[in-house]
């Protein structure tokens, strides 16, 4: 792997750059205690010490709504619509969001590939950022703490700037194309990543991981945790809308008022929503609260093969919006036998 | 090709059978497997999955048959020959053709169970060289029984024990005739219907002595996609009944969680 240094007062300057090569997107702070990602105009907005932001990075490769055919009600026909992709830039993702993306191109791009997400997936530009995790990230139970291919960059902070791996031929471009941003990697950036990545360890909740997980949550479903946990849960999907990997979409066709034409949509849908498991004349696959809970838990919890990791990444978003404080980590903590101790 | 776009096929025939059941022949050139469903699409009302009904051997065209449901099945059920629907398929695994040629097959469908299941028999007819075929038909009661017009047909190649709910004779679910039913154990058996009737007539036939690894289940989802996307048909964790499916032996379905 090809190594760089950004040093910390060209940074702007490099994020400056980044507009040559599209739209740039990266987090910002839009409130007291919310992050999101938007497009950047002035690069000095942009938040380097974020944790997670409202919408994960899956939204500019399958937007939460969009018109995926014209339909001409009088010919009974659809119509493809498929308007130009520009390039774009998404800054700042941090590895579990990267080994997410992974996972969604297994399901989008597997033999019937998604000719939307492969054209936006194309014309992006993935720059990773080290990141150090607060009291919701489990990545590292996942093994999804350290990303080693999935960007086209990727940021290690350093006490004066990034070491950045690069980890495509974009991002060779990028360093090649910019030499007044870029330099070499000294002894002491290397002896600064080793002590980032010794702290950042030190720093997770928990140790260990959590490979086991999915055959103890399979024998465990008759628990009554399940009972209490999904009692408290309001259905309101905000676990499967802030998941990295959540794909589940809906599709509908709308008319217009006339009757004459009409398009197509997707968007996404939830597992927690009632209507999910629901088919016309009204039985409803996942009928209980219940188990439409547990149908989360394991689908998040099994294995995504081609990856050998399982489809949840431990980004703990699904905890940090949840309205009702059902907190996931903990509750596979619990079923595996782990006291969980609250400071 | 985008696999999300709906071809355009005309009704060339329609057949009601009853007030809420009605046959649809689209012309098309598709190429599938008996147990293999299309996605129907009713421009600016909505998709729906349905089993394909007609058999592989008759070309240019294929046949599904819609109850009326929901939304976009009486939309289509209002819809006439000359007609223009939108359709994506096949998808599916279907059933396994070659594991079943030269073997003796027993046919066991509930109500509309029916429809992946003529396909096969259908083809079996076509193509001669299947063992001893049985079928155990069951349905409300005799007017809701489809294809019933074709039972002498069918008869010609297999034998078939008609069971009703109600209205005849013969009173039952199929699981209560399949003591009746001559059963070697060497058979493969393969089951469409509602769910509640797979696992009585599944602990029947393991009790006649045919293994778990040759009984078949057509099972039924919330198939939206159809092809591996959307979520919704997802059961047992790592299963998708549209592309695993919809088509799994015993063997694999019962130990699917959920």
């Amino acid at each position: 792997m090809r190594y760089v240094k950004i040093k910390g007062d060209k940074i702007y300057e490099f994020l400056e750059r980044l507009k040559n090569y599209g739209k740039l997107y990266a987090p910002v702070k839009i409130s007291e205690k919310f992050y999101d990602r938007k497009e950047i105009d002035d690069v000095g907005e942009i938040a380097f010490d974020y944790q997670r932001t409202i919408m994960p990075a899956k939204k500019y490769f399958i937007p939460p709504c969009e018109e995926m055919f014209e339909i001409d009600m009088e010919e009974n026909e659809y119509r493809e619509k498929l308007e130009e992709v520009e390039p774009f830039v998404i800054f700042g993702m941090h590895a579990c969001e990267i080994v997410a993306l992974r996972i969604l191109d297994g399901v989008y791009l597997n033999e019937y590939p998604d000719i939307y997400y492969e054209r936006r997936r194309k014309a992006g530009i993935i720059i990773g950022l080290s990141c150090l995790p607060d009291e919701y990230c489990f990545c590292n139970l996942r093994r999804t703490d350290f990303v080693d291919i999935g960007f086209d960059l990727f940021l290690h902070e350093l006490p004066d700037g990034y070491l950045a791996r690069v980890g495509s031929p974009k991002g060779h471009k990028i360093v090649d194309e910019n030499p007044d941003i870029f330099e070499e990697v000294r002894q002491e950036d290397i002896d600064a990543f080793r002590a980032f990545e010794e702290k950042r360890q030190e720093m997770f909740k928990f140790k260990g991981n959590f490979d086991n997980i999915r055959y103890i949550l399979e024998l465990t479903m008759q628990d009554k945790l399940w009972d209490e946990e999904s009692e408290k849960c309001l259905g309101c999907g905000n676990c499967t809308m802030t998941c990295p990997t959540c794909r589940c979409y809906d599709v509908q066709d709308i008319p217009e008022i006339g009757g004459k034409k009409g398009k197509r949509i997707r968007f996404w849908d939830s597992c927690q929503f009632r209507s999910h498991g629901l088919v016309a004349g009204g039985h409803n696959f996942r009928e209980t609260k219940r188990d439409r809970f547990l149908n989360r838990y394991i689908c998040k919890n099994s294995y995504f093969y081609p990856l050998g990791t399982s489809y949840c990444v431990g980004c703990g978003n699904c905890t940090y919006f949840c309205p009702a404080n059902i907190d996931f980590q903990e509750n596979l903590m619990k079923i595996r036998g782990r006291e969980v101790i609250h400071e | 090709m985008n696999p999300h776009l709906p071809m355009k096929g005309r009704i060339v025939k329609c057949i009601t059978y009853s007030q809420d059941k009605k046959l649809f022949r689209i012309e098309a050139n598709i190429d599938f497997i008996p147990g293999q469903f299309v996605e129907i699409s009713i421009a600016g009302v909505g998709e729906f999955p349905v089993s394909i009904c007609s058999a592989p051997h008759e070309k240019n065209f294929f046949e599904i048959c819609v109850k009326k449901v929901g939304r976009a099945t009486s939309y289509l059920f209002s819809m006439e020959e000359g007609a223009f629907i939108g359709y994506r398929g096949p998808f599916g695994n279907g059933f396994p053709i070659e594991k079943l040629k030269g073997e003796d097959i027993l046919i066991i469908a509930g109500g509309i169970g029916i429809l992946p299941l003529r396909s096969f028999i259908k083809e079996i007819i076509h193509e001669k060289d299947y063992g001893k075929i049985k079928i155990l038909y069951g349905a409300k009661e005799p007017p809701a029984m489809l294809f019933r017009d074709e039972l002498n047909e069918w008869r010609k190649k297999a034998e078939i024990t008609e069971v009703f709910e109600r209205g005849s004779e013969k009173q039952g679910l199929v699981s209560d005739v399949i003591a009746e039913v001559e059963i070697q154990g060497n058979e493969y058996a393969l089951i469409c219907g509602p769910n509640a009737m797979f696992n009585p007539v599944v602990k029947k036939l393991i009790e006649k002595g045919i293994e778990e690894e040759r009984i078949f289940l057509s099972v039924e989802r919330r198939m939206k996609c159809g092809i591996g996307k959307c979520g919704h048909c997802v059961f047992g964790g790592s299963y998708y009944t549209c592309t695993d499916g919809p088509v799994f032996s015993y063997a694999d379905y019962k130990h699917a969680i959920l």
